[in-house]
Protein backbone atom coordinates (compact mmCIF):
# COMPACT_ATOMS: atom_id res chain seq x y z
CA UNK A 1 0.00 0.00 0.00
CA UNK A 2 1.50 3.42 -1.14
CA UNK A 3 1.70 5.96 1.86
CA UNK A 4 0.47 9.54 1.00
CA UNK A 5 1.68 12.50 1.44
CA UNK A 6 -0.75 13.67 4.08
CA UNK A 7 -0.23 10.12 6.14
CA UNK A 8 3.72 10.60 5.69
CA UNK A 9 3.54 13.81 7.33
CA UNK A 10 1.63 13.23 10.48
CA UNK A 11 3.83 10.25 10.84
CA UNK A 12 7.16 11.04 10.32
CA UNK A 13 6.87 14.96 10.02
CA UNK A 14 7.66 15.41 13.77
CA UNK A 15 10.62 13.28 13.62
CA UNK A 16 11.85 15.40 10.82
CA UNK A 17 11.59 18.46 12.14
CA UNK A 18 13.87 17.21 15.99
CA UNK A 19 16.37 15.82 13.01
CA UNK A 20 16.26 19.57 11.81
CA UNK A 21 17.18 20.93 14.62
CA UNK A 22 19.76 18.61 15.81
CA UNK A 23 21.32 19.51 12.51
CA UNK A 24 21.19 23.30 12.79
CA UNK A 25 20.84 24.32 16.27
CA UNK A 26 18.10 26.55 15.51
CA UNK A 27 14.27 25.31 15.59
CA UNK A 28 12.94 28.63 13.17
CA UNK A 29 15.63 27.48 10.91
CA UNK A 30 14.88 23.64 11.22
CA UNK A 31 10.86 24.53 10.65
CA UNK A 32 11.67 26.25 7.56
CA UNK A 33 13.85 23.63 6.54
CA UNK A 34 11.70 20.81 6.73
CA UNK A 35 8.56 22.91 5.59
CA UNK A 36 10.92 23.74 2.32
CA UNK A 37 11.78 20.40 1.67
CA UNK A 38 8.09 18.30 1.87
CA UNK A 39 6.85 21.28 -0.49
CA UNK A 40 9.17 20.03 -2.67
CA UNK A 41 8.62 16.65 -1.82
CA UNK A 42 5.06 17.18 -2.42
CA UNK A 43 5.55 18.41 -5.81
CA UNK A 44 6.62 15.28 -6.40
CA UNK A 45 5.31 12.36 -4.20
CA UNK A 46 4.26 9.64 -6.71
CA UNK A 47 7.64 9.33 -7.67
CA UNK A 48 9.67 9.23 -4.33
CA UNK A 49 7.34 6.85 -3.10
CA UNK A 50 7.48 4.82 -5.96
CA UNK A 51 11.42 5.01 -6.22
CA UNK A 52 12.76 5.86 -2.77
CA UNK A 53 12.46 5.56 0.75
CA UNK A 54 10.57 9.09 1.42
CA UNK A 55 12.21 8.97 4.80
CA UNK A 56 16.00 8.61 3.14
CA UNK A 57 14.71 11.21 0.59
CA UNK A 58 13.60 13.80 3.04
CA UNK A 59 16.53 13.44 5.37
CA UNK A 60 18.44 14.05 2.18
CA UNK A 61 16.63 17.18 1.22
CA UNK A 62 16.81 18.62 4.55
CA UNK A 63 21.12 17.48 4.93
CA UNK A 64 21.25 19.43 1.87
CA UNK A 65 18.95 22.95 2.25
CA UNK A 66 20.76 23.14 6.03
CA UNK A 67 24.42 23.09 4.11
CA UNK A 68 24.90 26.78 3.36
CA UNK A 69 23.32 27.49 6.39
CA UNK A 70 26.29 25.17 8.14
CA UNK A 71 28.65 27.41 6.15
CA UNK A 72 27.16 30.38 7.51
CA UNK A 73 26.84 29.52 10.88
CA UNK A 74 30.71 28.30 11.15
CA UNK A 75 32.17 31.26 9.33
CA UNK A 76 30.94 32.85 12.60
CA UNK A 77 31.90 30.63 15.25
CA UNK A 78 36.04 30.37 16.10
CA UNK A 79 36.76 27.04 17.03
CA UNK A 80 39.24 27.10 20.41
CA UNK A 81 41.73 24.42 21.46
CA UNK A 82 40.73 25.32 25.36
CA UNK A 83 39.04 22.76 26.67
CA UNK A 84 36.55 24.64 28.66
CA UNK A 85 33.84 22.21 28.44
CA UNK A 86 35.19 19.19 30.44
CA UNK A 87 33.03 18.22 33.35
CA UNK A 88 33.33 15.29 35.69
CA UNK A 89 30.76 12.30 36.05
CA UNK A 90 28.04 12.52 38.97
CA UNK A 91 24.88 14.41 39.55
CA UNK A 92 22.37 15.40 37.84
CA UNK A 93 23.68 18.70 37.90
CA UNK A 94 26.72 17.55 36.06
CA UNK A 95 24.56 15.33 33.64
CA UNK A 96 23.31 18.83 32.62
CA UNK A 97 26.10 20.32 32.17
CA UNK A 98 27.62 17.25 30.23
CA UNK A 99 24.98 17.39 28.05
CA UNK A 100 24.68 21.14 26.75
CA UNK A 101 28.77 20.91 26.40
CA UNK A 102 28.61 17.77 24.05
CA UNK A 103 25.70 19.71 22.00
CA UNK A 104 27.76 22.93 21.87
CA UNK A 105 30.65 20.42 20.73
CA UNK A 106 28.33 18.96 18.14
CA UNK A 107 27.02 22.48 16.83
CA UNK A 108 30.87 22.82 16.23
CA UNK A 109 32.03 19.61 14.25
CA UNK A 110 31.99 20.01 10.57
CA UNK A 111 28.92 19.77 8.53
CA UNK A 112 29.35 16.09 7.39
CA UNK A 113 30.65 15.02 10.74
CA UNK A 114 27.64 16.55 12.29
CA UNK A 115 25.11 14.77 10.02
CA UNK A 116 26.88 11.12 10.84
CA UNK A 117 26.67 11.65 14.63
CA UNK A 118 23.00 12.98 14.45
CA UNK A 119 22.02 10.29 11.95
CA UNK A 120 23.73 7.46 13.85
CA UNK A 121 22.97 8.87 17.25
CA UNK A 122 19.55 10.07 17.50
CA UNK A 123 17.95 8.22 13.93
CA UNK A 124 19.82 5.20 15.14
CA UNK A 125 21.14 4.18 11.41
CA UNK A 126 23.04 1.62 10.18
CA UNK A 127 26.23 2.97 8.74
CA UNK A 128 24.78 1.69 5.32
CA UNK A 129 21.73 3.84 5.13
CA UNK A 130 23.56 6.39 6.41
CA UNK A 131 25.94 6.74 3.65
CA UNK A 132 23.36 6.23 1.13
CA UNK A 133 21.32 9.05 2.81
CA UNK A 134 24.95 11.39 2.56
CA UNK A 135 25.72 9.75 -1.04
CA UNK A 136 29.20 8.08 0.46
CA UNK A 137 30.46 4.95 1.48
CA UNK A 138 29.98 3.52 4.25
CA UNK A 139 33.63 3.42 5.29
CA UNK A 140 33.31 7.36 4.95
CA UNK A 141 30.63 7.46 7.31
CA UNK A 142 32.83 5.54 9.92
CA UNK A 143 35.66 7.91 9.55
CA UNK A 144 33.44 10.55 10.05
CA UNK A 145 31.59 9.44 13.10
CA UNK A 146 35.48 7.96 14.41
CA UNK A 147 36.50 11.58 13.94
CA UNK A 148 33.68 13.39 15.51
CA UNK A 149 33.91 11.51 18.37
CA UNK A 150 37.61 11.82 19.13
CA UNK A 151 36.72 15.34 18.82
CA UNK A 152 33.85 15.33 21.63
CA UNK A 153 36.09 12.95 23.73
CA UNK A 154 38.65 15.61 23.52
CA UNK A 155 36.44 18.43 24.21
CA UNK A 156 34.09 17.57 26.51
CA UNK A 157 36.53 15.08 28.24
CA UNK A 158 34.58 11.59 28.45
CA UNK A 159 36.84 8.56 28.69
CA UNK A 160 36.79 6.30 26.16
CA UNK A 161 36.12 2.39 26.43
CA UNK A 162 37.51 -0.24 24.95
CA UNK A 163 35.27 -1.85 22.73
CA UNK A 164 34.29 -0.42 19.49
CA UNK A 165 31.12 0.41 17.84
CA UNK A 166 30.10 -2.46 15.35
CA UNK A 167 27.81 -2.03 12.89
CA UNK B 1 26.30 1.00 21.08
CA UNK B 2 29.56 0.98 23.35
CA UNK B 3 31.15 3.64 24.32
CA UNK B 4 30.81 6.20 27.37
CA UNK B 5 31.17 8.96 24.46
CA UNK B 6 28.22 7.14 22.15
CA UNK B 7 26.50 7.23 25.03
CA UNK B 8 26.82 10.40 26.18
CA UNK B 9 25.94 11.71 22.74
CA UNK B 10 23.06 10.07 21.93
CA UNK B 11 21.48 11.31 25.29
CA UNK B 12 22.58 14.39 24.54
CA UNK B 13 20.51 14.56 21.29
CA UNK B 14 17.55 12.94 22.28
CA UNK B 15 17.26 14.95 25.38
CA UNK B 16 17.50 18.05 23.15
CA UNK B 17 15.23 16.99 20.51
CA UNK B 18 12.26 16.39 23.04
CA UNK B 19 10.30 19.20 21.33
CA UNK B 20 6.55 19.22 20.57
CA UNK B 21 6.06 19.76 17.08
CA UNK B 22 2.80 20.92 15.51
CA UNK B 23 2.13 19.03 12.66
CA UNK B 24 -1.15 19.84 11.12
CA UNK B 25 0.71 23.34 11.27
CA UNK B 26 3.73 21.96 9.45
CA UNK B 27 1.38 20.20 6.53
CA UNK B 28 -0.14 23.37 6.31
CA UNK B 29 3.35 25.64 5.91
CA UNK B 30 4.20 22.97 3.47
CA UNK B 31 1.29 22.87 1.29
CA UNK B 32 0.88 26.82 0.91
CA UNK B 33 4.77 26.17 -0.12
CA UNK B 34 4.19 23.21 -2.86
CA UNK B 35 1.48 25.53 -4.08
CA UNK B 36 4.06 28.82 -4.15
CA UNK B 37 6.92 26.39 -5.63
CA UNK B 38 4.51 25.54 -8.37
CA UNK B 39 3.03 28.83 -9.07
CA UNK B 40 6.48 30.21 -9.63
CA UNK B 41 7.37 27.78 -11.16
CA UNK B 42 4.80 28.33 -14.11
CA UNK B 43 5.32 32.36 -13.84
CA UNK B 44 9.05 31.61 -14.88
CA UNK B 45 8.18 29.62 -17.55
CA UNK B 46 6.25 31.89 -18.69
CA UNK B 47 8.42 34.93 -18.66
CA UNK B 48 10.61 33.04 -20.45
CA UNK B 49 8.64 32.66 -23.17
CA UNK B 50 7.85 36.02 -23.08
CA UNK B 51 11.03 37.13 -23.30
CA UNK B 52 11.71 34.58 -25.92
CA UNK B 53 9.44 35.98 -27.71
CA UNK B 54 10.49 39.64 -27.63
CA UNK B 55 13.86 38.43 -28.76
CA UNK B 56 12.82 36.85 -31.64
CA UNK B 57 11.33 39.93 -32.49
CA UNK B 58 13.54 41.92 -32.30
CA UNK B 59 16.23 39.67 -34.17
CA UNK B 60 13.51 39.42 -36.71
CA UNK B 61 13.41 43.47 -36.47
CA UNK B 62 17.07 43.57 -36.62
CA UNK B 63 17.16 41.66 -40.43
CA UNK B 64 14.45 43.34 -41.67
CA UNK B 65 16.62 46.44 -40.90
CA UNK B 66 18.96 44.73 -43.95
CA UNK B 67 21.58 44.98 -40.60
CA UNK B 68 23.69 41.47 -39.84
CA UNK B 69 21.74 39.54 -36.76
CA UNK B 70 24.13 40.13 -33.93
CA UNK B 71 26.42 36.46 -33.25
CA UNK B 72 24.52 34.42 -30.38
CA UNK B 73 26.25 32.03 -28.17
CA UNK B 74 25.44 28.25 -28.90
CA UNK B 75 26.41 26.30 -25.94
CA UNK B 76 27.19 23.01 -27.05
CA UNK B 77 25.18 19.47 -25.94
CA UNK B 78 24.74 18.66 -22.67
CA UNK B 79 24.69 15.41 -21.42
CA UNK B 80 21.59 14.12 -19.28
CA UNK B 81 21.19 15.82 -16.24
CA UNK B 82 20.97 13.30 -13.28
CA UNK B 83 19.15 13.63 -10.40
CA UNK B 84 22.08 12.50 -7.65
CA UNK B 85 24.64 14.24 -5.82
CA UNK B 86 27.56 16.06 -7.16
CA UNK B 87 30.68 16.35 -6.52
CA UNK B 88 29.95 18.58 -3.13
CA UNK B 89 27.73 16.42 -1.61
CA UNK B 90 29.10 13.00 -2.58
CA UNK B 91 32.92 13.33 -3.06
CA UNK B 92 33.41 9.07 -2.76
CA UNK B 93 31.43 8.17 -5.60
CA UNK B 94 33.74 10.72 -8.25
CA UNK B 95 35.59 8.70 -10.36
CA UNK B 96 33.42 5.56 -9.33
CA UNK B 97 31.42 4.61 -12.12
CA UNK B 98 32.64 5.25 -15.80
CA UNK B 99 28.94 5.91 -16.48
CA UNK B 100 28.45 9.08 -14.23
CA UNK B 101 30.31 12.49 -14.20
CA UNK B 102 29.39 14.21 -10.81
CA UNK B 103 30.46 17.79 -11.60
CA UNK B 104 29.02 20.30 -14.70
CA UNK B 105 30.61 23.74 -15.87
CA UNK B 106 28.40 26.79 -17.31
CA UNK B 107 29.68 26.90 -20.83
CA UNK B 108 27.94 30.36 -22.09
CA UNK B 109 30.81 31.33 -18.93
CA UNK B 110 33.52 29.64 -20.52
CA UNK B 111 32.66 30.62 -23.97
CA UNK B 112 32.53 27.13 -24.78
CA UNK B 113 32.54 25.93 -28.36
CA UNK B 114 32.94 21.96 -26.95
CA UNK B 115 33.37 20.26 -23.77
CA UNK B 116 35.00 16.66 -23.97
CA UNK B 117 33.55 14.72 -20.99
CA UNK B 118 35.77 11.63 -19.24
CA UNK B 119 34.87 10.06 -16.19
CA UNK B 120 37.63 7.11 -15.54
CA UNK B 121 38.74 5.10 -12.63
CA UNK B 122 40.62 7.73 -10.99
CA UNK B 123 39.68 10.88 -12.29
CA UNK B 124 36.84 12.58 -13.88
CA UNK B 125 37.58 15.63 -16.54
CA UNK B 126 36.44 18.16 -19.06
CA UNK B 127 38.13 19.68 -21.61
CA UNK B 128 36.82 22.76 -22.92
CA UNK B 129 37.29 24.36 -26.29
CA UNK B 130 36.89 28.38 -26.46
CA UNK B 131 35.82 30.49 -28.91
CA UNK B 132 38.40 32.95 -28.99
CA UNK B 133 41.67 30.41 -30.38
CA UNK B 134 39.32 27.10 -31.04
CA UNK B 135 41.73 25.33 -28.92
CA UNK B 136 41.10 24.07 -25.44
CA UNK B 137 41.82 26.08 -23.44
CA UNK B 138 40.26 25.28 -20.13
CA UNK B 139 40.77 21.48 -18.30
CA UNK B 140 39.28 20.53 -14.99
CA UNK B 141 40.25 17.55 -12.94
CA UNK B 142 37.93 16.11 -10.03
CA UNK B 143 39.31 13.16 -8.14
CA UNK B 144 39.10 11.72 -4.46
CA UNK B 145 42.68 12.10 -3.86
CA UNK B 146 45.36 14.79 -4.24
CA UNK B 147 47.69 11.68 -5.81
CA UNK B 148 44.57 10.64 -8.50
CA UNK B 149 45.12 14.37 -9.48
CA UNK B 150 49.08 14.56 -9.79
CA UNK B 151 49.15 11.11 -11.23
CA UNK B 152 46.73 11.24 -14.28
CA UNK B 153 49.23 12.70 -16.75
CA UNK B 154 46.50 14.69 -18.22
CA UNK B 155 46.41 18.28 -19.08
CA UNK B 156 46.54 21.36 -21.65
CA UNK B 157 49.05 20.56 -23.54
CA UNK B 158 49.70 17.23 -24.54
CA UNK B 159 50.91 16.40 -21.07
CA UNK B 160 49.06 12.89 -21.77
CA UNK B 161 51.10 9.40 -22.22
CA UNK B 162 49.23 9.23 -25.29
CA UNK B 163 47.72 12.52 -28.25
CA UNK B 164 44.45 12.19 -26.63
CA UNK B 165 42.81 15.31 -28.08
CA UNK B 166 42.32 14.19 -32.08
CA UNK B 167 42.49 16.82 -34.29
CA UNK B 168 39.68 18.53 -35.93
CA UNK B 169 38.89 16.51 -38.99
CA UNK B 170 40.12 19.64 -41.20
CA UNK B 171 43.41 19.37 -39.51
CA UNK B 172 44.90 16.06 -40.74
CA UNK B 173 45.82 12.93 -39.27
CA UNK B 174 47.26 12.14 -35.77
CA UNK B 175 50.30 13.54 -34.48
CA UNK B 176 51.79 12.84 -30.96
CA UNK B 177 52.38 16.37 -29.15
CA UNK B 178 56.02 17.06 -28.43
CA UNK B 179 56.58 16.25 -24.58
CA UNK B 180 56.09 19.54 -22.60
CA UNK B 181 57.60 19.58 -19.14
CA UNK B 182 56.54 22.83 -17.74
CA UNK B 183 59.06 24.95 -15.82
CA UNK B 184 57.46 26.03 -12.20
CA UNK B 185 58.35 29.53 -11.52
CA UNK B 186 59.01 30.50 -8.46
CA UNK B 187 59.23 34.50 -6.76
CA UNK B 188 56.81 37.15 -8.23
CA UNK B 189 56.69 36.32 -11.55
CA UNK B 190 55.87 32.48 -11.07
CA UNK B 191 52.52 33.49 -8.90
CA UNK B 192 49.59 35.22 -9.71
CA UNK B 193 47.53 36.12 -6.03
CA UNK B 194 43.68 35.86 -6.89
CA UNK B 195 40.72 35.73 -4.72
CA UNK B 196 38.31 32.98 -5.46
CA UNK B 197 35.10 31.43 -3.05
CA UNK B 198 36.06 28.52 -2.21
CA UNK B 199 39.55 28.29 -3.40
CA UNK B 200 43.12 28.70 -2.82
CA UNK B 201 44.86 32.16 -3.25
CA UNK B 202 48.03 30.73 -5.00
CA UNK B 203 48.06 29.70 -8.61
CA UNK B 204 50.79 28.21 -10.64
CA UNK B 205 52.05 29.94 -13.46
CA UNK B 206 53.44 28.35 -16.43
CA UNK B 207 55.02 30.06 -19.61
CA UNK B 208 53.16 29.30 -22.91
CA UNK B 209 54.91 25.90 -24.02
CA UNK B 210 54.33 27.00 -27.22
CA UNK B 211 55.99 30.31 -27.02
CA UNK B 212 53.86 32.68 -27.22
CA UNK B 213 51.70 34.76 -24.34
CA UNK B 214 48.84 32.07 -23.52
CA UNK B 215 50.65 30.98 -20.11
CA UNK B 216 49.35 28.21 -18.16
CA UNK B 217 47.37 29.47 -15.39
CA UNK B 218 46.78 26.52 -12.60
CA UNK B 219 45.53 25.62 -9.37
CA UNK B 220 44.64 22.83 -7.49
CA UNK B 221 42.15 22.31 -3.91
CA UNK B 222 40.32 20.41 -1.84
CA UNK B 223 36.76 22.31 -1.17
CA UNK B 224 35.37 19.00 0.95
CA UNK B 225 37.10 16.30 2.74
CA UNK B 226 37.47 13.71 0.27
CA UNK B 227 37.29 15.64 -3.33
CA UNK B 228 40.06 17.64 -5.14
CA UNK B 229 40.28 20.21 -7.90
CA UNK B 230 42.29 21.01 -10.69
CA UNK B 231 41.62 23.60 -12.95
CA UNK B 232 44.33 24.74 -15.70
CA UNK B 233 43.80 27.30 -18.15
CA UNK B 234 45.63 28.77 -21.18
CA UNK B 235 44.85 32.91 -20.85
CA UNK B 236 46.93 36.06 -21.19
CA UNK B 237 46.23 36.53 -17.99
CA UNK B 238 44.92 34.54 -14.25
CA UNK B 239 41.16 36.21 -14.71
CA UNK B 240 40.39 33.31 -16.99
CA UNK B 241 41.11 30.68 -14.06
CA UNK B 242 38.63 32.78 -11.80
CA UNK B 243 36.08 32.36 -14.46
CA UNK B 244 37.08 28.91 -14.88
CA UNK B 245 36.31 28.11 -11.54
CA UNK B 246 33.36 30.55 -10.86
CA UNK B 247 32.06 28.15 -14.07
CA UNK B 248 32.14 25.02 -11.99
CA UNK B 249 28.94 23.69 -10.66
CA UNK B 250 29.88 20.88 -8.23
CA UNK B 251 25.90 20.10 -7.22
CA UNK B 252 25.01 18.75 -10.36
CA UNK B 253 25.57 15.16 -11.76
CA UNK B 254 25.68 13.49 -15.42
CA UNK B 255 25.58 10.64 -17.58
CA UNK B 256 28.78 10.32 -19.88
CA UNK B 257 26.68 8.49 -22.84
CA UNK B 258 28.19 7.22 -25.70
CA UNK B 259 26.36 7.06 -29.41
CA UNK B 260 27.43 3.54 -29.81
CA UNK B 261 28.28 -0.31 -27.60
CA UNK B 262 30.67 -2.95 -27.83
CA UNK B 263 30.22 -6.44 -27.21
CA UNK B 264 32.68 -7.64 -25.09
CA UNK B 265 33.82 -9.51 -21.70
CA UNK B 266 35.84 -6.82 -21.24
CA UNK B 267 35.50 -4.79 -18.45
CA UNK B 268 34.33 -1.27 -19.34
CA UNK B 269 36.31 1.45 -17.23
CA UNK B 270 36.31 4.99 -18.74
CA UNK B 271 33.94 7.20 -20.90
CA UNK B 272 34.92 10.19 -22.99
CA UNK B 273 32.47 11.89 -25.22
CA UNK B 274 33.09 15.12 -26.91
CA UNK B 275 29.85 17.85 -27.97
CA UNK B 276 30.25 20.57 -28.95
CA UNK B 277 26.84 21.96 -31.49
CA UNK B 278 26.68 18.13 -32.21
CA UNK B 279 28.42 15.07 -30.77
CA UNK B 280 32.15 14.62 -31.92
CA UNK B 281 33.17 11.97 -30.76
CA UNK B 282 33.11 8.87 -27.69
CA UNK B 283 35.42 6.65 -26.55
CA UNK B 284 35.07 3.65 -24.67
CA UNK B 285 37.83 2.29 -22.82
CA UNK B 286 38.14 -1.42 -21.61
CA UNK B 287 40.24 -3.30 -19.12
CA UNK B 288 41.52 -6.79 -20.13
CA UNK B 289 42.22 -9.02 -16.80
CA UNK B 290 45.93 -8.06 -16.63
CA UNK B 291 45.19 -4.21 -16.32
CA UNK B 292 45.57 -3.85 -19.74
CA UNK B 293 43.93 -1.24 -21.77
CA UNK B 294 42.23 -0.78 -24.79
CA UNK B 295 40.10 2.58 -26.33
CA UNK B 296 37.30 1.97 -28.74
CA UNK B 297 37.15 5.43 -29.80
CA UNK B 298 34.39 6.66 -32.84
CA UNK B 299 33.04 9.73 -34.43
CA UNK B 300 34.82 12.30 -36.00
CA UNK B 301 38.13 12.53 -36.18
CA UNK B 302 41.07 11.59 -39.14
CA UNK B 303 42.14 8.47 -40.35
CA UNK B 304 45.74 8.39 -41.94
CA UNK B 305 45.59 9.61 -45.20
CA UNK B 306 45.97 8.11 -47.73
CA UNK B 307 44.55 5.39 -46.27
CA UNK B 308 46.01 1.82 -47.79
CA UNK B 309 44.05 -0.77 -45.79
CA UNK B 310 45.90 -4.04 -44.70
CA UNK B 311 42.86 -5.77 -43.27
CA UNK B 312 39.43 -6.36 -43.86
CA UNK B 313 37.24 -6.66 -40.00
CA UNK B 314 33.50 -7.49 -40.47
CA UNK B 315 33.75 -6.73 -44.41
CA UNK B 316 35.18 -3.09 -43.54
CA UNK B 317 38.61 -2.29 -44.57
CA UNK B 318 40.55 -1.70 -42.17
CA UNK B 319 44.49 -1.00 -41.08
CA UNK B 320 46.60 -2.44 -38.29
CA UNK B 321 49.59 0.07 -37.35
CA UNK B 322 51.39 0.93 -34.40
CA UNK B 323 50.90 4.26 -32.96
CA UNK B 324 53.93 6.37 -32.97
CA UNK B 325 54.91 5.85 -29.39
CA UNK B 326 51.98 3.75 -28.17
CA UNK B 327 50.66 0.47 -29.09
CA UNK B 328 49.37 -1.46 -31.49
CA UNK B 329 45.80 -0.42 -33.42
CA UNK B 330 42.71 -0.89 -36.24
CA UNK B 331 41.75 2.10 -37.89
CA UNK B 332 38.47 1.25 -40.02
CA UNK B 333 37.46 4.67 -41.78
CA UNK B 334 33.62 4.95 -42.00
CA UNK B 335 32.91 8.93 -43.42
CA UNK B 336 32.28 11.99 -41.22
CA UNK B 337 31.21 10.97 -38.18
CA UNK B 338 31.83 6.92 -38.35
CA UNK B 339 35.69 6.30 -38.06
CA UNK B 340 36.47 3.78 -35.82
CA UNK B 341 39.92 3.15 -34.07
CA UNK B 342 40.22 0.16 -31.30
CA UNK B 343 43.99 0.77 -29.93
CA UNK B 344 45.66 -0.62 -27.21
CA UNK B 345 46.91 1.95 -25.04
CA UNK B 346 49.38 -0.54 -23.00
CA UNK B 347 50.07 -2.10 -26.23
CA UNK B 348 48.88 -6.04 -24.32
CA UNK B 349 46.78 -7.34 -26.23
CA UNK B 350 47.02 -9.67 -29.15
CA UNK B 351 45.58 -7.90 -32.06
CA UNK B 352 42.80 -10.47 -32.20
CA UNK B 353 41.21 -8.97 -29.27
CA UNK B 354 41.49 -5.30 -30.51
CA UNK B 355 39.87 -7.72 -34.19
CA UNK B 356 37.38 -8.84 -31.50
CA UNK B 357 36.40 -5.36 -30.51
CA UNK B 358 35.93 -4.19 -33.64
CA UNK B 359 33.66 -6.26 -34.83
CA UNK B 360 31.70 -6.22 -31.90
CA UNK B 361 31.42 -2.32 -32.18
CA UNK B 362 28.40 -1.10 -33.68
CA UNK B 363 26.77 2.58 -33.42
CA UNK B 364 23.51 3.21 -31.51
CA UNK B 365 20.91 5.59 -31.32
CA UNK B 366 20.79 8.87 -33.38
CA UNK B 367 24.40 10.31 -33.08
CA UNK B 368 21.88 13.84 -32.90
CA UNK B 369 19.70 13.28 -29.64
CA UNK B 370 21.50 11.89 -26.60
CA UNK B 371 18.19 10.66 -25.61
CA UNK B 372 18.33 8.05 -27.97
CA UNK B 373 21.98 7.12 -26.56
CA UNK B 374 22.46 3.52 -24.43
CA UNK B 375 22.60 4.60 -21.03
CA UNK B 376 25.46 1.84 -20.97
CA UNK B 377 28.24 0.93 -23.79
CA UNK B 378 28.49 -2.17 -23.45
CA UNK B 379 26.20 -5.31 -24.97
Amino acid sequence: MTVTFEEYVAARGASLVRFARLLTGDPHRAEDLVQDALARAYLRWDTIVRVEQPDAYLRRMVINGSHSWWRRRSNRETPTDTLVERVAPGDIDTETAERDAILRQIARLSDRQRAVVVLRYYEDLDDATIADILGCSAVTVRSHALKALNILRAQVGIAPTTSGRKR
Amino acid sequence: MSTAMEHAVARALHADAQVDVDVAGLRTAALARARRIRLRRRLVGSVVAVVALIAGIGVAATRYDGKPPAEQYTAPKTLPRLDAPGAALAPAKVATDPSLIHFDVDPKRLDATELTWRSGPDVESVAVRTADTDRYTVYVELARTRAALDGSGWGLDGAAPRPWYPPRPETGPWREQPAYSPEQLSGPDGYAVLVVPGAPDTVTRLPDPNGGDRARYSTTWSPVDGLWIQVEVASTGPEALVNAIEALRLDRSQACRVPGAVRTDLSWVECETSLARSWEYSTITFRGGDGALVDVMFGNFSVAQPFVSNRSIAGRQARAFTRQGGGPALELPGGKGRQLLVSDRTGRFPEETLTRLAEGFAFKGDANDIETWPARPVS
